[in-house]
């Protein structure tokens, strides 16, 4: 019997691993997270997209009709396409360049720069809903914004930031790049500090300009870091939900409502769980194909 | 001779002017909610001389600790927030350690999909999770939101504690197994006090993202006296009047702990954001 339990053993090890116990069990919390909070409700994600279903109600099967209803006759959804596209892209064209900045400053022999970076920091370090909150109030009507614009003389009466079509989604791609671009700016400083002294100077020797030095030698040197970021940055401005929500909640009509806030009305304030999540379901190719890309550059970063 | 050193003073100088612009643009809405929470109800409208502080009061920290729920909402915060980071911190530890050191099969599928769940983002698994939570009878209870959490903020703790313990090396780990230690005794003797800064890092990270976790929190929770932070000072937008000093000074009273842990641990914050997101 002992012999028979042995051997059974010695194949298990052969094909799992030596260590394939104490692995599996080190990791069972860790699967029980993967696939009881992440794998089944993605499955279940696609499931409740083909049903009528209402909170706190079971749900009617009714195959493709979200899908179809969305696509075809709701014509909010190409505006949220629109929107969370304008956003995202603009959103974080602002942060990269900015961070980019930020960390071509910090990178420069500055006295106390541990301590600069610390309070450039802030911005990243602070919950949303706190500073977001704070923004709404700068940009109200009655706010900070509009009286400093109005002493200097750049415009004449009060503009409701929040409220108008145009400005709206302009301050939200304002505020998301101001939370956002820390993270840029912190990221690449760590991407600058690796690149050798002795690149630049050789080519300052040769008569290099700064802008050349830019061209030629950082931004070739830290463009795999600056990838990574951009595409993390991508993904998370794509979902960002805290920053529309208690800015504009979408509005006005819809003129600021991208895919978190649509898929937040559709299924909370509707109560059409399985039309919200057909919202979030459908842009998640999209989203998966982003992650897959990303993945290898930050996994190869992970082996060295 | 003259005009490069002209032309580095002009340098040094350029750069001094953008950071001290960066400054004030990352600090002044800082100062604008500090300032608001410490003006009068009717003094936060005066615009004369509206930027620099005058006639200041605490009166909305007063109001807020004693008319609204804040002191419960900072409580359901905290509990919620240490409880939550402190079970990634330790999943994430034990699975660490699992995939970086032991050999067995499925470990790169494995480090692969706690990739791909950190990346994941939250509004698309909102819903799905809400239902989940319904199922289990969970739904507005701070258990449920704490479970809730561990979706992003295991795969997250998962992926940087692995990241540091690689950085550690073998030999150590080889020297004391074959002085007898286990595997066990090992990571606990030897790899967990080196790791230290990971650990502590990871733990920095996940109490923030819980601290500040907005959108789970709100469908989840519908009680009044369970909100935390973020979804207490969130409910005051639903009305149309908005007390802008107690709300500002709400905002300073959930800003500060991040922040101060932000400040005492900002190089261990760093190499997080560093090696999180960007590794190599």
């Amino acid at each position: 019997m002992d012999i028979l339990l042995g051997k059974w053993l010695r194949k298990l090890r052969l094909t799992l691993g030596v260590e394939f116990a104490l692995a599996y069990g080190l990791l069972f919390p860790l699967a029980v997270v993967l696939i009881g909070l992440l794998a089944y409700p993605i499955a279940s994600a696609i499931g409740i997209t083909l049903q009528d279903k209402k909170i706190g109600l079971p749900g009617k099967f009714i195959g493709l009709q979200n899908y179809y209803e969305l696509l075809i006759d709701d014509p909010v959804f190409w505006l949220v396409v629109q929107n969370s596209v304008i956003f995202t892209v603009c959103s974080v064209t602002l942060k990269a360049t900015f961070g980019m900045v930020m960390a071509l400053v910090l990178n420069r022999p500055i006295a106390f720069r541990g301590f600069f970076r610390g309070l450039l920091l802030m911005p990243y370090a602070a919950p949303a809903v706190a500073v977001v909150l704070g923004w709404r109030w700068i940009l109200d009507l009655m706010g900070v914004l509009n009286y400093i614009l109005v002493n200097v003389g750049a415009i004449k009466l009060p503009v409701p930031w929040l409220a108008q079509f145009g400005t709206a989604m302009f301050s939200l791609v304002f505020v998301n790049a101001w939370r956002g671009i820390p993270f840029f700016g912190v990221t690449l400083l760590a991407g600058l500090q690796t690149i050798p002294a002795d690149l630049y100077e050789a080519a300052e020797v040769d008569g290099a300009s700064a802008w050349q030095l830019f061209w030629k030698i950082t931004l070739p040197l830290i463009r795999p870091v600056l990838l990574v970021v951009t595409v993390l940055s991508v993904i998370w401005t794509f979902n960002d939900f805290s920053v529309v929500w208690l800015l504009t909640r979408g509005g006005p009509i819809h003129a600021t409502e991208v895919f978190s806030t649509y898929t937040y009305k559709q299924g909370f304030e509707l109560s059409n769980l399985g039309y919200g999540q057909a919202v979030s379901v459908i842009i998640s190719p999209l989203l998966v194909l982003v992650i897959l890309a990303v993945s290898p550059l930050m996994l190869k970063g992970e082996r060295d | 001779m003259g005009s490069i050193r002209n032309n580095s003073l002009a340098r040094k100088l350029f750069t001094y002017v953008v950071l001290f612009a960066f400054v004030v643009g990352a600090l002044f809405p800082f100062y604008w909610i500090a300032l608001t929470s410490l003006r009068t109800p009717s003094g936060v409208y005066v615009r004369e001389r509206m930027l620099i502080p005058r006639n200041l009061t605490l009166e909305n920290y007063r109001f807020v600790f004693t008319e609204q729920p804040t002191a419960m909402w900072f409580r359901n915060s905290t509990v919620l927030s240490l409880g939550s980071s402190t079970l990634s911190v330790i999943i994430g530890i034990l699975a660490g350690y699992a995939l970086v050191r032991l050999k067995f099969r499925g470990q790169r599928k494995m480090a692969r999909a706690i990739l791909f769940s950190y990346l994941l983002p939250s509004s698309l698994l909102f819903i799905p999770l809400f239902v989940l939570m319904h199922k289990l009878q969970m739904l507005n209870s701070l258990w449920g939101v704490l479970i809730a959490y561990q979706s992003f903020n295991v795969p997250f703790c998962t992926w940087l504690i692995m990241g540091y313990f690689q950085s550690i090396p073998m030999e150590l780990e080889d020297a004391a197994m074959i002085d007898g230690c286990s595997r066990i005794g090992v990571l606990f003797r030897i790899i967990l006090p080196l790791s230290t800064p990971g650990v502590v890092t990871a733990f920095i990270f996940a109490f923030t993202s819980a601290w500040n976790e907005f959108l789970y929190a709100i469908i989840m929770i519908s009680s009044r006296h369970l909100m935390t932070l973020p979804t207490g000072l969130g409910s005051y937008v639903m009305g149309d009047v908005f007390l802008w000093g107690p709300l500002m000074a709400s905002a300073v009273v959930m800003t500060a702990p991040p922040i101060i842990l932000f400040m005492i641990a900002q190089r261990y914050v760093v190499s997080g954001m560093t090696l999180g997101a960007v590794k190599g």
